[in-house]
């Protein structure tokens, strides 16, 4: 038999593809460099029938790559062929659960999906900055997008986890791992994410891109959705500036939205129409800081009061030569932020990070953040001793954990259609990665084989550890081979 | 017995003060009959060969790799707080870790990047000098924070603080071959402030809900988070067992309320998480109220076992929810969360108790021991994380059961367990702490004792879903393995046999300990064979 006979066994006729044509969306991208074609795409609805695929890809010796979403901005794509299993019809959102804060997904829920239905009873999951709708939540979790919000307490947001092992084995982590989870007499609910035992499948899963194995549906926490809110905008010139603002704010854990990004960034972001982008640059400063203080249940009111006033506390101190403002020059008032950044970018419109200049190639890892000015300065160099402006790069500085880190992005914003600026993007982002690497810039997501190529030759011990566990739980490295160090 | 040969080796990597076999040392290291008395520790515990004190990283690669070269197996001790942390092999290579205390705080960026030889209590002080606070477990502030990260980490705090898996950042990893890994940003460069890995997360190779105990080589040095606290001084009184910290209640109070029923303080615990406030939060049962106020175990015994009438009822019905607030921000933050506790309590009819404003338990734990002078030894039944609802439903049950073995457990007079929420209320913790008498060598009632631990007491655990902290010190892999993941103990068995194929880190380990003791004690063995047939 077949293996196109096998798959069609498993999913019906109708959820196997294998004309290229067809199988175009599934690899689409906006990498510079795109992945191979599979030779199949196969579609399941069903728990049970992805298990049967991997168990297939295992007898046959075939590669496989989980796909969630109808997305693909990772370059996460098939390295080496082989079968695309598409869990983008799994879509239950079930047991919105607010007395413990959690609902459970399944892989293919978009964030546009889950924030709408969150919605009406208000409530939320945090959320990355502004996230394509109609991508995975699921792996948006997994693959650990920073949250705009960097309370401690908000993260970690898997809680527990349906997935398949490489091998084929089904597997539930944390407190959904007991084999009478669901079952009457047994108390579980799967809010507690570690274990079981003393390896931490969940852990492996994270960053993993799909080679570690295959998420199918997760418990992920939920928060309240507040309905009292101070937006507040602060301009600053200087990006160490604006990093000491950051710091002394997460340093007295107040408010919920908060992130440092680049005039051109945000004009991306704010701007009606492509064509207002550079109108609105011009009025911006070179560096924002947005920050959304929330009232809590209980008198929201008074919550914001408290955090207000030490938030003018910090200006005095921190930096007292520059506005806490209300209005964002070229924009409006800061009321509709909360709106804007609890949503995830509309699928009608195209995304903020490709209307400048039709496409970005992304650069971004984790640092400490005061060490984020001379990363920026050092990208900067680099791309003007290779004749890409400096004007066209966008950058994002996210602290996490109230500041105990921070993401790190460069946008290097091209033009597709211009074989040009695409061979000076291709090297920019490769020199831009040797030389942040070198100042100790901690990658922790590596996509693409350009980048992870050269971090993980860059980190031996880290590398040997890695080929050794996916040696351990793939055994015929049939998970999203060439994807990574192995 | 090591050979001298072995020694010699192992002396020119550390010295001739840094490694000893003399009788009276390693008589010092006895592990027989220490700490947590189970048959464990009472069948295996034994007395280490040679004891040895490395410096650095390096030399415990050096050790680790003599060892590899001479099948000669070798535990990993920091402050000796488990079985675990002792021989409890023939022939034991005792690493003592005490020499390696480094210990750099990077404030500004919410970190301590620890060696193995540092415990809570210089942790946490120097965390306090910066505004910065850790959680010390419950085991104690005398507990090395290494180890306590790999493998539990828990206390009230964890309700703002998280578990301890996720404040383990960058961390150098002995692996029991030798090999030196460096994780989380030390794998990048020589700041450990971050834990995720390059891709896949290999910290999930160190730890799940519990951890390995030493049986998957030795972390040296790890970099773990640190919190903001409030900055105003904590000031200690007292140099005995009743340490402890008067808080600065304009920044930090205690609330003690009392609450009509069970179901309503569950309810008051979900509704302050849903409030987002407050810094921790637990039930208080009342045998710990006996405890902090009897001077001494004798004191203690006087009165707990005093009309057992009422105090049945006082445990049905006196019902006590202890809840910390801080200001993190600032003294106008904790007049916000006073104002929204009080409303909740109000709403629900719970009642604000006499508070003493002091603490001597959780910012730095000073009294952890006087959960052990009770009998002499403690082991909780369970230590599980899932919601609040399920923590409090699987307590009613262990109580039950509880009672059919009731003596040789100690009475409780129907106390349904110490449950606290979590993780800012998005779970909840129920412990279900039970004592033995450490003295009493009855073989009758031991057994028993081992009836309830290992084989009654693991069945309800895993029918009611509790995932246990404690299983790897009570519950048998053959058990255990099947209920969870399920097979849980088949990955982890691969991950072992990878890394560790000759067994020479700290056996047996974790996957093995419970199964070779019941294996080897005949009556284990019986009651393990009755209990399959059932």
């Amino acid at each position: 038999m077949s293996l196109k006979e096998d798959l069609t066994n498993i999913a019906g006729a109708d959820c196997v593809i294998d004309d290229p044509a067809q199988m175009v969306p599934y690899i689409t991208t906006d990498s510079l460099w795109p992945p191979m074609l599979p030779h199949y795409v196969v579609s399941v609805k069903a728990l049970e029938d992805a298990q049967k695929v991997v168990l297939l890809a295992n007898e046959q010796k075939v590669p496989l790559k989980p796909s969630s979403s109808g997305v693909h901005t990772k370059e996460t794509g098939p390295m080496c062929g082989g079968i695309i299993l598409d869990l983008s019809k799994m879509k239950k959102i079930s047991n919105i659960d607010n007395r413990n804060r959690k609902v459970t997904i399944e892989a293919g829920v978009t964030w546009g999906e889950l924030t709408e239905e969150l919605k009406k009873q208000q409530v939320r999951t945090v959320m990355p900055l502004l996230p394509r709708a109609n991508s995975s939540v699921l792996v948006s979790s997994l693959e650990r997008d920073p949250w705009i919000i960097p309370m401690f307490e908000y993260g970690e947001v898997i809680l527990s986890m349906q997935m398949i092992w490489p091998t084929g084995e089904l597997f539930r982590t944390g407190s959904a791992s007991t084999i009478n989870y669901g079952k009457e007499g047994c108390f579980a609910e799967g809010c507690f994410p570690y274990g079981p035992g003393p390896i931490d499948a969940m852990r492996l899963m994270m960053g993993a891109q799909g080679t570690m194995g295959t998420a199918i549906w997760a418990n992920i926490k939920t928060e309240r959705l507040p309905d009292m809110n101070k937006s507040v905008f602060i301009p600053f010139e200087r990006s160490e500036d604006i990093i000491e603002a950051m710091y002394a704010i997460q340093r007295k854990r107040i408010g919920h939205e908060c992130f440092a990004i680049n005039d051109l960034n945000l004009a991306g972001i704010l701007a009606d129409k492509a064509s207002d982008i550079e109108g609105i640059r011009k009025q911006l400063p070179p560096w924002s800081l947005l920050l959304i203080l929330s009232g809590a249940k209980w008198f929201p009111k008074d919550k914001l009061a408290y955090e207000k006033e030490v938030l003018y506390e910090i200006r005095e101190h921190v930096f007292p030569f520059t506005e806490i403002l209300d209005v964002i020059p070229g924009y409006g008032s800061v009321n509709k932020l909360p709106e804007l950044l609890r949503n995830p970018w509309p699928a009608d419109k195209t995304y903020w990070k490709d209307r400048y200049k039709g496409a970005s190639q992304d650069m971004f890892f984790i640092t400490t953040m005061e060490k984020a000015p001379v990363f920026a300065d050092v990208v900067m160099q680099i791309a003007a001793e290779n004749g890409h402006s400096i004007n066209d790069i966008g950058v994002y500085i996210q602290p996490i954990e109230f500041g105990a880190g921070a993401h790190v992005e460069f946008n290097f914003f091209y033009d597709r259609n211009n074989a040009e600026e695409c061979e000076t993007v291709k090297t920019v982002y490769a020199e831009a990665i040797e030389e942040t690497l070198k100042m100790e810039a901690h990658f922790t997501r590596p996509y693409g084989k350009v980048m992870s190529d050269i971090v993980y030759e860059k980190t031996g011990s880290y590398t040997m550890l890695a080929k050794k566990a996916k040696k351990i739980f793939d055994p015929n490295n049939i998970m999203n081979p060439g994807i990574l160090c192995f | 017995m090591i050979p001298q040969e072995v020694y010699k080796t192992l002396e020119l990597i550390v010295g001739q003060k840094n490694i000893t076999q003399e009788k009276e040392i390693l008589q010092a290291y006895k592990n027989k009959d220490r700490a947590f008395v189970n048959p464990e520790s009472e069948l295996l515990g034994t007395t280490p060969d040679i004891v040895i004190m490395p410096k650095n990283t390096e030399e415990v690669q050096a050790i680790v790799k003599t060892a590899n070269a001479y099948k000669v197996a070798y535990t990993p001790c920091s402050t000796f707080w488990t079985p675990q942390a002792g021989a409890r092999f023939e022939g034991c290579l005792h690493m003592d870790f005490k020499r390696m205390n480094t210990l750099e705080l990077d404030a500004k960026n919410m970190n301590a990047t620890v060696g193995s030889g540092i415990n809570y209590a210089q942790l946490q002080a120097e965390a306090f000098k910066h505004g910065l606070y850790t959680v010390v477990s419950g085991g104690g502030s005398q507990v090395s924070v290494i180890p306590n990260h790999l493998s539990w980490g828990f206390s009230p705090l964890t309700y703002r603080a998280g578990l301890a898996p996720r404040r383990i950042m960058g961390v150098e990893w002995v692996l029991p071959d030798g090999e030196i890994v460096r994780m989380g940003s030390f794998a990048s460069g020589k700041d450990g402030f971050w834990g995720e890995g390059i891709g896949p997360d290999m910290r999930g190779l160190l730890r799940g809900h519990i951890g390995w105990l030493g049986s998957l080589g030795i972390v040296t040095r790890m970099c773990v988070r640190l919190l903001p606290f409030h900055n105003v001084k904590l000031k200690p009184m007292q140099m005995h067992r009743h340490t402890f910290f008067v808080f600065p209640t304009d920044r930090q109070k205690w609330y003690n309320f009392t609450c009509p029923s069970t179901d309503v303080m569950v309810d008051f615990m979900y509704e302050i998480a849903q409030a987002e406030i407050g810094a921790a939060m637990t039930r208080v049962p009342i045998a710990w109220r006996f405890i902090s106020r009897s001077g001494c175990k004798e004191n203690f015994w006087e009165t707990w076992l005093q009309d057992p009438v009422q105090k049945k009822k006082d445990v049905e019905e006196l019902l006590i929810n202890r809840v910390m607030l801080i200001g993190y921000a600032s003294q106008k933050q904790l007049e916000y969360e006073e104002k929204v506790i009080m409303a909740i309590a109000e709403k629900l009819g719970c009642t604000l108790r006499r508070t003493r404003q002091m603490d001597g338990s959780w910012m730095q734990s000073g009294d952890s021991v006087t959960m052990w002078y009770l009998t002499g030894c403690f082991m909780s039944a369970t230590g599980q994380l899932d919601s609040l609802d399920a923590s409090v439903k699987a307590g009613a049950e262990f109580a039950q059961m509880k009672l059919k073995y009731t003596p040789p457990l100690m009475e409780d007079h129907g106390d349904k367990g110490w449950f606290q929420i979590n993780d800012f209320g998005h779970s909840g913790y129920l412990e279900f702490i039970l004592h033995t008498d450490a003295y009493d060598k009855d073989p009758e009632l031991g057994l028993k004792t081992a009836e309830f631990y290992h084989f009654e007491n693991p069945k309800l655990v895993a029918r009611t879903g509790g995932l246990n902290f404690f299983n790897q010190v009570m519950t048998p892999l053959y058990h255990d393995s099947p209920q969870y993941g399920p097979n849980y103990g088949d990955f982890a068995r691969k991950v072992k046999e990878a890394f560790d194929p000759d067994e020479l880190s700290n056996p047996p380990g974790v996957l093995d300990t419970l199964d070779k003791v019941i294996d080897t004690i005949p009556p284990l063995k019986a009651l393990k064979e009755k209990y399959e047939k059932m």
